[in-house]
């Protein structure tokens, strides 16, 4: 290891290097006060120092201020050497920031002893410094004030400053409100595990979103240091845009297909029907002409028996009671089937609204009621729905398109979880209840399904991603993983459910009236209940 | 033959010998209003046919019990018993019926499931023209084959035999990540069974085409890579010949000389610029005018070996015989199947009469002769002793339309036909 030795004095020029060598230490000589100042801030310079206090020049306790305020990242093991001890000295020493200290003349031994306790720490701090250099997140330690006092290269890598721009810099022009956030999230003492996000500024001013985990320790009672743990989540961000994108469209694309099928099905009787009523208006047609000739024959009495016969043939040939039965109900049927495609229709509009990520006032009971609806093919052959919706609730602030995502999924998955159950039960169809209510500040939407409930098993991973229990091509394991996350990082909601084997599974969404980003101790992480 | 003849549709005269009783329907689905809009539109023929209509797959099973029907129009998607359950069901019980789906689904792998227990595939909103037209023809077809016993046998085709090489050759190409949808229809085109087949779903409603499909590879085109995978690997729908079974000569013949009518035939209709449609028709129906051969020997081999025996023994025509033992020849066997699966009407009656010129009352060149010529025309070069063919061109019918002098000519252009194939 390098040493450092700066002594004016000849003899501690000669004497130091010929002990320090055996020991083995590589000697750098500093004759003055400037010279060890030189060699400490070179590059690769020695990190263990003997520092003369008196010295021509710069003394000792000068270079050891200079070095405390100027070097942070490579620290320097600094040891001085008084030739007179003085009660005080001590003092004044360790104020300068030197790590320790002997008087001359020295026992040799002492001295050696000392430095090895000297290597001792530099070791930790290398060992240390070089898993900080090494991890891929950022991480930066801060003063109580937040001024950067160290990053390492991922940290300037994510900020685009280099290490020496970095240092002094004030964690909160990175990272703008990061502390008020933390104090927000319940304090990071307390939880210092759980990380938030927040917008970061590059050097070019390119915001980029961060998630961060802060922890503070308290170094004697001024120096109270925080550190940070940073990553860059653009590209998880992305991913899980883009997972959350593939869902809705999975989720849109069956019910496509459904939607397709539920609108097909009254189109056909509406088709028929109008063809019926085109046939019968033309028999009818022709029965109307027939009569009003036998009422005004046109010239000839003689033809009048031959009308007769004429209308009469007529009439049975168009069944003239069947049509007077059927055509009104032809015509109420057809209505009906009408009024069910705009119906369908409107609801899909509704729904698939494109690209409204703000949150505005919704309706919760019309947004459940129109997502039952365009999801009927889903769960019109397992089950019958029915709604208990509390008609005074309030509005609610949320992005429409998100939640009834949650929806769907929700009745979805009822269905599927009935659906393996109606066999079982010899085809007897199996009940959604879905209902809303009120609990002070808080609206409730409660989901539940008669179907086979959630093994306890799998009960904690249900909302996992990429988690699943249908076959292959039925589900991608998104749909809950993304109503989560809908509901507890865009609504600050809670999701949570109550499910007994065998007899069922309540899901339970609660959003806050306000829409305003809620803090109450339930919004945190209870997930599994 | 004493046999009465009656018209079916335009001008083309069949064999019958009473007038069916009334024709019965049954139509299935869980929307009352479906069926009661079915009912309204279809009152027209309430003198024509009997309608019953039930609400689910089991009343359809109660209904079926207590009377005779024809032909079963059901839903796919109900609670309860699903469409393909209840066809399932049908095919078993009652195997003589006609089984369309009238289903408003757009899911290919539902549809897939019935394609074997479905002889056609109706989509919803199925316009009420087509819906009379299908069952039209589905009743109709009856009188072209008289035995109820047939008609079973025939109704319950589910696949026609593949020769084994083809059917490996298919299953080969789906490894391939490179191959066309064209190329694979080229295969298939190799075999009558999977041509046939093909063509039924090519032709179904359910794959939007609505329009007439006449080639494998027109068809390979229009249903994709996915659905053909899909189809050779589902079960049942391309069922491979039983190797080393005592017809296996017999199917690999009768294949080779499809192939050969099947390219002919086209020439031919080409050079007497006949229009496209019965040059379409005289390709595939000629591809598949023996198909009703492949069908008696796959499902009655004891039988139909016996019957080729004799003919060949007694030297006749093995149609003749087919007539004494089966009463129907392969000719109406085959058509009613590719009426029942759907196929054009041009090509069904092409396959029917290409034994029966005198029964055409058409004077100008059909599908059906062009068929019946080249028919003849390759036994004399093919000589094929396994199908035990021997005819004669039907002169009478050529004078009629004054193309007698025509033979030589065709004789040249299947001369030359033959020794391309052996050049290359």
């Amino acid at each position: 290891m390098k040493i450092l030795v700066a002594d004016d004095d000849l003899v501690f020029q000669m004497l130091l290097p010929q002990m320090l060598t055996p020991w083995g230490y590589e000697v750098v000589l500093a004759t003055n006060g400037n010279e060890a100042w030189k060699q400490v801030r070179s590059h690769g310079g020695p990190r263990l120092a003997i520092l003369d206090w008196i010295m021509p020049g710069l003394d000792g306790l000068e270079v050891c201020r200079r070095v405390r305020a100027e070097r942070k990242n490579d620290y320097v093991y600094i040891l001085l050497m008084t030739a007179n001890k003085k009660s005080g000295d001590l003092l004044t020493v360790m104020e300068a920031g030197a790590d320790d200290y002997v008087t001359k003349p020295f026992d040799p031994e002492e001295l050696r002893l000392r430095l090895r306790a000297g290597c001792r720490v530099l070791e930790s701090e290398e060992r240390y410094r070089v898993i900080a250099q090494t991890a891929s997140d950022g991480i930066v330690t801060a003063d109580e004030t937040g001024r950067i006092q160290f990053a390492n290269d991922a940290a300037t890598a994510i900020f685009g400053f280099s290490d020496s721009e970095l240092l002094w810099r004030d964690f909160e022009s990175l990272a703008p409100g990061y502390l008020e956030r933390f104090a927000c999230s319940g304090g990071s003492a307390s939880s210092p595990d759980a990380p938030i996000e927040l917008v970061g500024i590059q050097k070019t001013g390119r915001e980029m979103p961060l998630e961060i985990s802060l922890s503070e320790c308290l170094q004697g009672p001024q120096n109270h240091r925080l550190t940070l743990v940073i990553r860059d989540v653009t590209e998880r961000k992305r991913t899980e845009r883009q997972l959350a994108q593939s869902q809705r469209l999975e989720s849109i694309g069956q019910l496509a297909a459904g939607i397709a099928h539920e609108i097909n099905t009254p189109i056909q009787y509406i088709g028929d029907n109008i063809h019926f009523l085109s046939d019968s208006f033309q028999g009818l047609s022709a029965l109307l002409a027939a009569y009003r000739e036998r009422e005004c024959p046109a010239q000839t009495a003689a033809a009048a028996p031959s009308l007769n016969d004429k209308s009469a043939q007529l009439l049975e040939e168009i069944d003239l009671e069947y049509l007077q039965a059927e055509i009104p109900k032809a015509i109420q049927q057809s209505l009906e089937g009408v009024k069910r495609v705009a119906e369908i229709v409107g609801a899909m509009k509704e729904l698939s609204h494109p690209g409204t990520a703000a949150k505005c006032a919704v309706d919760l009971n019309h947004l459940i009621s129109n997502t039952i609806l365009v999801s009927k093919h889903a769960w019109k052959l397992v089950a019958e729905v029915s709604t208990d919706f509390d008609l005074d609730l309030p509005t609610i602030q949320c992005i429409a398109g998100d939640l009834s995502q949650v929806i769907l999924n929700l009745i979805v998955n009822a269905a599927d979880a009935i659906a393996d159950t109606v066999k079982e039960k010899g085809g007897k169809k199996g009940h959604i209840g879905i209902s809303t209510r009120r609990c002070g500040d808080w609206a409730e939407i409660r989901v539940s399904d008669t179907g086979t409930g959630i093994p306890e098993s799998i009960q904690p991973r249900i909302f996992d991603p990429f988690f699943t229990t249908k076959d292959v091509g039925k589900g991608t394991g998104q749909g809950l993983a993304i109503a989560h996350a809908i509901i507890t990082q865009k609504h600050q909601g809670t999701i949570q459910f109550e499910t007994q084997n065998g007899i069922g599974t309540t899901f339970v969404i609660r959003l806050f009236i306000d829409g305003l980003e809620s803090r109450s101790a339930e919004s945190a992480s209870n997930r599994h209940q | 033959m004493n046999q009465q003849t009656v018209l079916l549709d335009n001008g083309v005269k069949c064999g019958k010998q009473v007038l069916a009783a009334t024709k019965r329907v049954l139509f299935v689905d869980d929307e009352q209003n479906i069926l009661d809009g079915i009912r309204r539109t279809l009152h027209g023929m309430r003198t024509e046919w009997q309608m019953a209509f039930s609400v689910s797959g089991e009343e359809a099973l109660r209904k079926l019990e207590e009377s005779e029907f024809d032909v079963i129009v059901t839903d796919m998607r109900m609670p309860g018993m699903s469409g393909s359950e209840l066809l399932t069901e049908v095919l078993q019980r009652y195997p003589s019926m006609v089984r369309i789906v009238l289903s408003g689904t757009v899911e290919h792998d539902l549809v897939l499931r019935s394609a074997t227990t479905a002889h056609q595939y109706l989509v919803k909103p199925c316009d009420a023209a087509t819906l009379r037209a299908t069952l039209d023809t589905a009743l109709r077809i009856r009188e072209i084959l008289i035995s109820p016993k047939l008609r079973s046998l025939v109704s319950r085709v589910t696949s026609l035999p593949s020769l084994p090489s083809v059917h490996a050759k298919l299953v080969e190409s789906l490894e391939n990540p490179e191959i066309s949808s064209r190329e694979m229809g080229e295969i298939i085109a190799q075999d009558v069974g999977m041509t046939a087949k093909l063509l039924q779903l090519a032709n179904s409603a359910f794959f939007g085409l609505y329009r007439y499909v006449a080639s494998p590879s027109e068809a390979a085109i229009y249903l994709g890579l996915e659905t053909i995978r899909a189809l050779t690997l589902s079960t049942g729908v391309f069922s491979v010949f039983q190797q080393g079974g005592v017809a296996e000569p017999f199917i690999g013949e009768l294949q080779r000389h499809s192939m050969k009518v099947g390219m002919v035939a086209s020439i031919i209709a080409k050079r007497e610029n006949l229009p496209k449609k019965i040059c379409d028709s005289s390709l595939i129906g000629g591809l598949l005018h023996d198909v009703g051969k492949l069908v008696l020997a796959a499902h009655c081999p004891k039988e139909y070996d016996e019957v080729l025996a004799d003919a060949r023994k007694e030297g006749v025509a093995c149609h003749e015989r087919e007539r004494q033992v089966f009463g129907a020849t392969h000719a109406e066997i085959g058509a009613y199947l590719l009426w029942l699966w759907g196929l054009p009407d041009e090509m069904c009656k092409a396959v029917a009469f290409h034994h029966r010129l005198a029964d055409c009352s058409e004077t100008s060149l059909t599908a059906a002769a062009v068929i019946h010529v080249t028919d003849v025309l390759e036994h004399e070069v093919e000589g094929a002793p396994e199908l035990a063919c021997r005819a004669d061109i039907d002169m009478n019918y050529l004078n009629k339309t004054a193309l007698v002098d025509h033979v030589p000519e065709w004789r040249r252009l299947r001369d030359e036909f033959v020794s391309r194939g052996e050049q290359a």
